[in-house]
């Protein structure tokens, strides 16, 4: 039965795998008894199948309906996400845009908003602690913290988009 | 009817393989294929209940695949092939995983069953619980299904040529474990 023991091993499982024995007194069949390899191979390959329609009943096989119905549940689902996917991702994007540029341009173009961030930051230090650099409004102790806020928030939002199921 | 003679019977009508599968074709397939392919996996996944997801799954994975299948046999193979896969990684984990031993219980008569290859078929289901679930699985292909090399290098992503070679490695291991020698090199 092993490798290419005998070259003939291949017909002898290709006759069993039909369920056929080879005929009374036909070349095959004169073959497998003088030739151990192959019939150990009929043996082995006869014991094999046995076994394979033994095992079949122990089988609790869920209807073709069922997995069918599964799989267009599957389908559904996967067109789902597909379909939403770049919209999340496209909202948590303007969503973090229209934040900042908010900040910025109420930062900018409204003195309310600026007397209030003053306000708000007469306890905190005027400017950040880095001699020589200016970053203008963004060294704004709030602006600067609204937008590292901004910067680390949007990549984590995005992350979270991708990996809802 | 036998598993067998459905095989044959579904060869011998040439079904007609179509691109995608419709319900009817689905469930026609399914009924050609799902008892064989269940064997195959709790033979070479040594469980029942992992068969039984295995299953699942894999015709679940092959209804999603989107695969333009050329005929009966390929569309077959493909099946089969995830389901490999699926056992496979499902059982990375250790080299080998012994059958449960209600598994290894000698096996019940069937109506043709001459005492020899009843109790062949207990050492054989024996042997397999020693092995590998790649050797099992090559074991399960050439001789349970009777496939060739190529057809199981389809399943098992293997050349034929790699095949012959790991083929002859396993069936070496089986008749060592049968206790019928094997320990040469014969090729």
């Amino acid at each position: 039965m092993i490798g290419a023991r005998c070259p003939r091993e291949a017909e002898v499982i290709r006759r069993g795998r039909v369920g056929r024995r080879p005929d009374e007194g036909s070349e095959l069949a004169d073959h497998l008894a003088s030739c151990p390899a192959c019939a150990e191979t009929a043996a082995l390959a006869a014991a094999f199948r046995a076994e394979r329609e033994g095992a079949c009943p122990e089988g609790h096989l869920p209807s073709a309906g069922l997995l069918w119905w599964k799989a267009e549940l599957r389908r559904r689902h996967e067109r789902a996400r597909a379909a939403t996917h770049p919209i999340v991702v496209a909202c948590l994007a303007a969503l973090v845009a229209l934040l900042i540029a908010a900040a910025g341009l109420a930062a900018r173009m409204a003195p309310e908003a600026r007397g209030l961030l003053g306000r708000l930051a007469g306890a905190a230090p005027r400017s950040i602690p880095f001699p020589g650099l200016d970053l203008g409004l963004l060294g704004h102790p709030a602006i600067l913290l609204a937008a590292t806020a901004a910067l680390v928030l949007a990549p984590v939002a995005v992350v979270l988009a991708l990996s809802r199921d | 009817m036998t598993v067998s003679e459905v095989d044959t019977l579904a060869r011998a009508m040439a079904v007609p393989a179509a691109a995608a599968l419709d319900e009817d074709a689905f469930r026609a397939f399914y009924e050609r294929t799902a008892r064989g392919l269940w064997a195959y996996l709790s033979r070479t996944s040594g469980s029942a209940e992992a068969a039984d997801d295995l299953l699942q799954e894999s015709y679940l994975r092959l209804l999603r695949c989107g695969v333009a299948f050329e005929s009966e046999d390929h569309r077959r193979h493909y099946l089969f092939r995830i389901a490999t896969n699926l056992a496979l990684d499902r059982r990375r984990r250790p080299a080998t995983l012994p059958l449960p031993e209600h598994e290894i219980a000698p096996p019940a008569a069937g109506p043709g069953d001459p005492a020899g290859l009843l109790a062949l078929r207990a050492d054989v289901r024996r042997a397999l619980g020693r092995m590998k679930p790649r050797e099992r699985a090559m074991l399960w292909l050439a001789y349970a299904e009777g496939s060739s090399h190529e057809e199981i290098g389809r399943v098992l992503g293997v050349r034929a040529a790699g095949v012959r070679v790991l083929l002859f490695r396993a069936k070496r291991r089986l008749r060592q474990l049968l206790g019928r020698g094997g320990g040469g090199r014969q090729r």
